[in-house]
């Protein structure tokens, strides 16, 4: 429980993190809130020789709406968007990230960042098409979410680069559902299951479906996506949508959980989420 | 003369000691009673068990126990909660895991499962006052009151929920998997053995070790 020996400096800029960064070499590491980093540390999962902390960054901080879409800054923490209903299902699901303390210092920048397939948001912003901003030495770029996890705890963002901020359509007119299944309520998602859906005179006219932890890396349940699109929003419908929607993903055994038990909660979720999402 | 100058006496000036007494505020008593105590009482609890999930969660909790006359109401009542949630843990949350090499795979309180507070119920407590006759004060034990009584409590809702699935036992802890496993294999969709749980081989139903051994009743647990 106690972490390797590391360098600390606290970054005053966006450009001075890069900065300090760059001089730290590969194995120099942003420090968002800390609530993933530091606990795998201590684990001795992670040695980065140097954390550059980000918490004076104020820029980094705050959510505006830009036309259609949300910018989230990538240092906001969880407990300013848990519970705003403007933000849909982005406030929903942080809301329901482990525990008030760890969501009073967690952000959704250092979770994005962390790409931990058990976590919340990952799913949430692949489902949504939401985006991130990166900014390293050779400049600013975006990476769309279906780019951004690429494995267990791997992400496209490259050493040296500062994930600076988060982008969300506001999807105006789609209703919401998250379910998270876990053992206790401040655990890791087994499964979770976000879904969001349009509803135009009874009738699907779009649906999007995350799954969390049914693979390394957050997946769209899209063959469910496609049975529901264009179908009636009933009971019935959802239900058959939901049958498929374990298709493509490869759920990991772990202490609490069988691969198949997995593919089961995630039908289970789905039908769950759609129903809320569609108001039925 | 001051508790002041009665301690410095006794640990700093001797001359001033009665005769015969020796340094030091000391005092040792045996108590031997007569004979053991015999608390008593009984936990009913109400069960939700999502059978879509064999997730299970504790709705209510009534405990009423005698621990003879209560000297302090409140800290008896905390001696139940704090009992009540050991037993729920043992019942639904904790367990001890290696895997196939030997690792101990529950080795912080990610891994190992206590219940916090979102977990557990409100607990109704209550009293019956039965002397004990073997001490002066009529008092018996409370502090493992509660997670006696708890652990049967919940297997046994569990169990009686699902009885109309021919359920008659699933070992401890009552995981969601494990409720689900049980669930399956009574409706005869389980497929072949039954499945590991990090690469460890699980006894047959009936045949682990969660704390307690084989422990099916005659008739299974009623």
């Amino acid at each position: 429980m106690i972490p390797a020996e590391f360098d600390y400096a606290v970054a005053e800029s966006v450009d001075d993190a890069i900065g300090l960064l760059a001089e730290g070499g590969d194995d120099a590491r942003p420090l968002a809130g800390g609530h993933s980093l530091l606990p795998f540390m201590k684990l001795r999962f992670a040695a980065p020789s140097l954390l550059v902390d980000l918490r004076r960054v104020a820029d980094l901080r705050g959510v505006q709406r830009d036309n259609g879409s949300w910018k989230i800054g990538a240092m906001t923490r969880h407990a300013d968007l848990q519970g705003r209903a403007d933000l849909g299902l982005l406030g929903a699901a942080a809301g329901q990230i482990a525990d008030q303390q760890v969501r009073n210092r967690g952000t959704i920048g250092g979770s994005l960042a962390h790409g931990d397939a058990a976590a919340d948001l990952p799913a949430v912003l692949l489902a949504l098409g939401g985006s991130v901003v990166v900014r390293g030495s050779s400049g600013e770029r975006e990476i769309a979410a279906a780019d951004l996890f690429q494995g267990y705890l791997t992400t496209a963002i490259a050493q040296g680069e500062v994930l600076t901020e988060v982008r969300v359509p506001a999807l105006e007119g789609y209703g919401h559902g998250y379910e998270k299944f876990n053992r206790r309520s401040e655990d890791w998602a087994m499964v979770g299951v976000c879904a969001l859906v349009k509803s135009a005179d009874g009738v699907c006219e779009d649906v999007r479906i995350g799954l969390t932890h049914m693979a390394s890396v957050p997946l769209r349940a899209t063959a469910a996506e496609e049975a529901l699109r264009g179908q009636p929003l009933d009971g019935e419908h959802i239900a058959a949508a939901a049958q498929q929607a374990a298709e493509g993903s490869e759920p990991l055994a772990d202490l609490n959980a069988t691969p198949d038990y997995k593919r089961h909660l995630a039908r289970v979720l789905c039908r769950r989420a759609l129903s809320t999402a569609a108001g039925v | 003369m001051t508790l002041a100058e009665i301690a410095g006496c006794a640990y700093i000036d001797a001359t001033k000691m009665p005769e015969g007494m020796e340094m030091g505020l000391e005092q040792t008593l045996i108590y031997d009673p007569s004979n053991f105590v015999f608390p008593f009482g009984a936990h009913v609890c109400v069960v939700d068990v999502d059978a879509e999930t064999g997730k299970v969660s504790v709705v209510r909790w009534v405990a009423v126990d005698d621990c003879g006359p209560a000297i302090n109401p409140m800290l008896i009542d905390g001696q139940v909660h704090g009992g009540v949630a050991h037993g729920i843990g043992q019942a639904l949350y904790e367990q001890v895991v290696y895997d196939a090499n030997g690792q101990l795979v529950t080795g912080t309180f990610v891994d190992y499962a206590l219940p916090t507070a979102e977990e557990l119920p409100m607990i109704e407590t209550d009293r019956t006052v039965t002397p004990s006759p073997s001490n002066s004060l009529g008092v018996k034990g409370i502090g493992e009151a509660g997670t006696i009584a708890a652990t049967p409590a919940i297997l046994n809702a569990v169990i009686d929920a699902l009885r109309h699935e021919g359920i008659t036992y699933i070992d401890m802890p009552l995981t969601p998997l494990r409720v689900w496993q049980a669930i399956e294999e009574a409706r005869g969709r389980a497929e072949g053995p039954r499945e590991t749980e990090q690469g460890v081989q699980l006894p047959p139903q009936g045949e682990g070790s969660a704390g307690s051994g084989p422990t099916i009743p005659e008739g299974g647990a009623q």
